[in-house]
């Protein structure tokens, strides 16, 4: 599993016999690359967890919805990216205050078992945890995924001209972040 | 599309065996889930309620509005025909005192309501 092309997987999700194994084909080829895709927008594995769970269970209640007008992997993208950034909102409407989630999330860092990295990962973590929803996403897709402007434009419905200044501008903050801090 | 990860700048790691067992649990919330059936009732719920709605209106309708039309329908049955007779009778026997009356005319008159009416 895992090898079928998105044209089978879309034909076999649309097929109420089939559906199922669809489904299976679907969860073996990009639970992986979704998961990854989450875990560095939320950054903490438990919280990564919780959403690929949700999405999977979204994208099974809703699969008959998708219209195959984006690519599958655009829709999957696009409800794991959505369901993040809900549980960030939440998180942050919990904290109180953005500062507020920033500082419990690197103290809750500091302790993960699942994070290896040192002060400095640590910290460049948190300016891009820092930066605003659209900056990072961009910042994320380019820096850990290596997709090109085409291929995020489909995935956050933004000009190609819209996302390069997008990326600028979180490039920016970020090295002005880490002048700062060394 | 490239799609291995960039190991070297993650610093994230994962549980032995994550995605295994994220992938059994995800299928046990999805396929093995009889969502399907409870979904189904979910959405039959409504309809269920309005036909049941339906059946008790028609029920105390029934119940409320039965002897009303049963008697109306004797008393209007029964009354308006008793004076239809009574009056047919009073008619013909005007008509034949009519046709005694030696009146050539009047009698030509009463002998044809009496053919008309066929009493």
């Amino acid at each position: 599993m895992g090898n079928q092309s998105d044209e089978e997987i879309i034909q076999a999700l649309v097929s109420r016999r089939q559906r199922d194994s669809g489904f299976r084909m679907l969860l073996s080829k990009y639970n992986e690359r979704l998961y990854w895709h989450v875990r560095k927008i939320v950054g903490i594995h438990e919280d990564a967890d919780d959403v690929i769970q949700n999405m999977w269970v979204k994208v099974y209640k809703n699969v008959d919805k998708f219209k195959g007008d984006s690519g599958l992997y655009t829709w999957l993208y696009r409800i794991a990216t959505n369901e993040s950034l809900s549980l960030i909102r939440k998180r942050k409407k919990h904290a109180g205050s953005d500062e507020a989630y920033l500082e419990d999330w690197c103290d809750h860092m500091k302790a993960d078992p699942y994070f290896d990295g040192e002060e400095a990962a640590l910290t460049l973590e948190r300016i891009v945890m820092s930066l605003p929803d659209k900056q990072k996403q961009v910042f994320l897709y380019k820096y850990y995924e290596n997709l090109s402007y085409d291929e995020i434009s489909k995935i956050m419905g933004t000009s190609v001209g819209g996302l390069k200044a997008q990326f600028h501008h979180a490039k920016n903050k970020i090295q002005l972040a880490l002048e700062k801090e060394y | 599309m490239d799609t291995n990860q960039n190991i070297d700048k993650n610093k994230f790691k994962i549980p032995e065996n994550y995605f295994a067992e994220l992938e059994a649990n995800v299928i046990s919330k999805t396929i093995n889930t009889p969502s399907e059936n409870r979904s189904r009732l979910r959405i039959l719920r409504p309809y269920f309620a309005v036909a049941a709605s339906i059946c008790l209106l028609g029920l105390i309708w029934f119940l409320l509005a039965k002897p009303i039309p049963v008697n109306y329908t004797a008393e209007a049955k029964s009354e308006p025909t008793e004076q239809l007779a009574e009056l047919d009778a009073a008619l013909y026997e005007s008509l034949l005192t009519i046709g005694d009356s030696g009146d050539e005319t009047l009698e030509a008159i009463a002998d044809f309501l009496i053919e008309l009416e066929d009493f």
